[in-house]
């Protein structure tokens, strides 16, 4: 983990409040996996004092590339960077996921911005087949589909805004729901990440099934890197901090009721 | 000018600490040391401080636990701890193998709990031993040690009795009457005071209209609080002069620290800011010592200086 200086070289909208940055930095040797996370100092208009946890979507030697969408203070000031501007970063926090097994078929399933890490997943292990779920709850916050596919990745979309406003409440069950009545195929793993209740139904699932299951976690953070017990819960093997001992867990060791 | 120009002198009439550099991390910013040693050696830190360590194990508040004010931090960590045979097993191996000032928190529920943390600390051959007396105490309807003078006063005498180590008080910075907290301090023969602990502050959530945090009450640290724990080290200063100050509310550069010392602080204590730079500690040191050389000034001449200069 080291502090460093990113130089945005890619800024852009890719869905409405959504927006996918990426960041130069000088160090080289440092090797960041999918399922960790940038700690990431969103200076500008609103005052801010600690950094920000963004899931990796991508990276590559010296780069970073993250996809975050616009909730507050922080991440206003972000979107109103550009390219060329540096920003201070931490970098890389937290486990990665376990190492997709070549072969078996990986199922991942991503709910809004949960998508991120999965994403990098399947670019960092081209080889193992994957099969990717994927869902969000407003219509117009999809990622477009062409970030997501490639070759080795079966894409399935969950794109049921039939309730108002196109925005669907349901869609953490209804996505669950998709993959259980249209997915033919037995997993070797299920990697999920996404809202708690997401996650919470997807593990439940997979423990009814024996699937083994992980999930990427989070909470609200200090610093990120495991000194301020700011983001402890509670898990089977006691108490864990989502950002040190984490992002990723066995889904079937995480105390859902916790983490609310 | 001194060839160490950062040393530091923790001077009571009993005991005396010599610190590297007046640079401490503030209790339960720091994990226990460890993981900030994996990214530079916290041996050049004046002294290493733990996490509050009980008796018992505490899991803690529920989350959530951190909200973020306008240059503040809002916290409800509830001081999670492991307990003391975890700290004795874990902890203390590596703590003690470092060549600095080692220093323990100990945080208490009764006047036995601490009695009891500070009897078995005082089989350790650490430096100094941290009082957190900003604790609610759960025989006085969760009233803060601090703030009651006859349980203050009880629970000095009584860790003093039960150990020989150099004690520093930490005390929450809305301690009343601060003079008489002090008084007793000096009294029961504490050797320094901590100014000071988080201070209670509240966050509610506006779309549900509820507290944020499930125990309403959380304790605010960061930028936010500094002028007000400057206030009170310059209160303290003023009425105990001779009682040694380890400032702490709001540090993040070397001037805070400055400004710290002048107002009559020997050492400080740095607690939010590791949160927001891991790396913040040493780049205090390093900016001190240029700040030292600049103005062509010992540290130890700027303790209370802001007062002298009234004078
Ligand atoms: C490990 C991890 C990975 C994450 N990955 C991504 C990602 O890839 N893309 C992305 O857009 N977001 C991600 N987040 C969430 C992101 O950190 C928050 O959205 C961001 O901190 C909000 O900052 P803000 O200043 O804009 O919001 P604030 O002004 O601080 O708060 C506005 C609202 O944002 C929400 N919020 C604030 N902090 C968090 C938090 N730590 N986690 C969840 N919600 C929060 C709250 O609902 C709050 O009401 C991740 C969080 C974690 C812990
Ligand atoms: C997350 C967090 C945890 C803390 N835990 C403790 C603790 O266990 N014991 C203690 O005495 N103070 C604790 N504190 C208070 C700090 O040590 C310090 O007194 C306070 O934060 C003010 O300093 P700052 O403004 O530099 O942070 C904690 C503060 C924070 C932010
Ligand atoms: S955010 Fe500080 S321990 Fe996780």
């Amino acid at each position: 983990m080291i502090k460093t200086n990113g130089e945005i070289i890619e800024h852009q909208c890719i869905a409405k409040h959504i927006f996918l940055l990426s960041l130069r930095y000088p160090e080289s040797n440092l090797i960041v996996e999918p399922g960790q996370f940038v700690q990431l100092s969103c200076p500008g208009k609103h005052t801010t004092l600690l950094k920000r946890p963004f899931s990796v979507f991508d990276a590559s030697p010296n780069i970073v590339s993250i996809v975050y969408k616009v909730v507050g203070k922080g991440t206003t000031n972000l979107s109103e960077k550009r390219v060329g501007d540096s920003l201070e970063m931490i970098l890389p926090c937290g486990n990665p996921f376990s190492i997709p097994q070549e072969g078996g078929l990986n199922v991942l399933i991503g709910g809004g911005l949960g998508i991120a890490p999965l994403h990098f997943l399947t670019k960092y292990y081209p080889k193992p087949p994957f099969e990717f779920w994927y869902g969000t709850s407003y219509e117009e916050e999809w990622i477009p589909a062409n970030l997501l596919q490639r070759s080795g990745i079966d894409l399935h979309i969950h794109a049921d805004f039939s309730t108002s406003n196109h925005h669907s409440l349901q869609f953490p069950e209804n996505l669950l729901q998709k993959y259980q009545k249209e997915s033919t195929t037995s997993p070797t793993k299920i990697y999920c990440c996404g809202p708690t209740k997401l996650m919470q139904n997807v593990t439940k699932h997979c423990m009814e099934k024996n699937i083994p299951i992980e999930v990427s976690l989070e909470s609200r953070m200090a610093c990120g890197f495991g000194i301020c017990l700011g983001c402890s819960f509670l898990t089977k093997d006691g108490m864990k901090t989502v950002c040190k001992d984490g992002p990723t867990f066995d889904g079937s060791n995480v105390i859902w009721e916790s983490l609310t | 000018m001194n060839c160490n120009p950062l040393q530091t002198t923790l001077q009571s009439p009993r005991h005396s600490i010599q610190l590297k550099n007046p640079i401490v991390p503030a209790s339960g910013t720091f994990g226990n040391g460890s993981i900030v040693h994996s990214l530079y050696d916290i041996n050049q830190l004046g002294a290493v401080l733990t996490k509050s360590i009980t008796v018992e194990p505490r899991s803690g508040n529920p989350s959530p636990r951190i909200y973020e004010t306008p240059s503040g931090l809002l916290n409800s960590v509830g001081l999670e701890n492991k307990g003391l045979p975890w700290f004795l097993e874990e902890v203390q191996p590596f703590l003690l193998s470092l060549e600095t000032s080692k220093w323990v928190s100990i945080a208490g529920f009764t006047i036995e709990e601490f009695e009891t943390l500070a009897h078995v600390m005082d089989t350790l051959p650490i430096d100094a031993l941290e009082v957190n007396v900003s604790c609610p105490n759960i025989h006085a309807n969760g009233v803060q040690f601090c703030q009651n003078m006859a349980v203050l006063e009880e629970t000095l005498r009584r860790v003093r009795k039960a150990t020989h180590h150099f004690l520093i008080a930490k005390i929450a910075l809305e301690t009343n009457p601060l003079s008489q907290a002090l008084d007793i301090i000096e009294q029961e023969n504490f050797d320094a005071v901590c100014i000071g602990n988080t201070i209670r502050g509240i966050a509610i959530d506006a779309e549900t209209r509820k507290p944020f945090f499930h125990k309403i009450f959380a304790g605010l640290s960061g930028p936010a609080i500094k002028p007000i724990a400057l206030r009170v080290v310059w209160e303290a200063y003023d009425s105990h002069p001779t009682l040694p100050i380890i400032g702490c509310g709001g540090i993040q550069c070397a001037s805070d620290v400055i400004e710290f010392l002048a107002a009559g602080a020997t050492s400080v204590e740095v607690g939010t800011l590791n949160l927001v730079d891991p790396f913040i500690l040493p780049r205090l040191i390093q900016d001190l010592e240029t700040y030292c050389c600049t103005h062509q000034i010992d540290l130890p001449n700027t303790i209370g200086s802001a007062h002298h200069s009234l004078r």
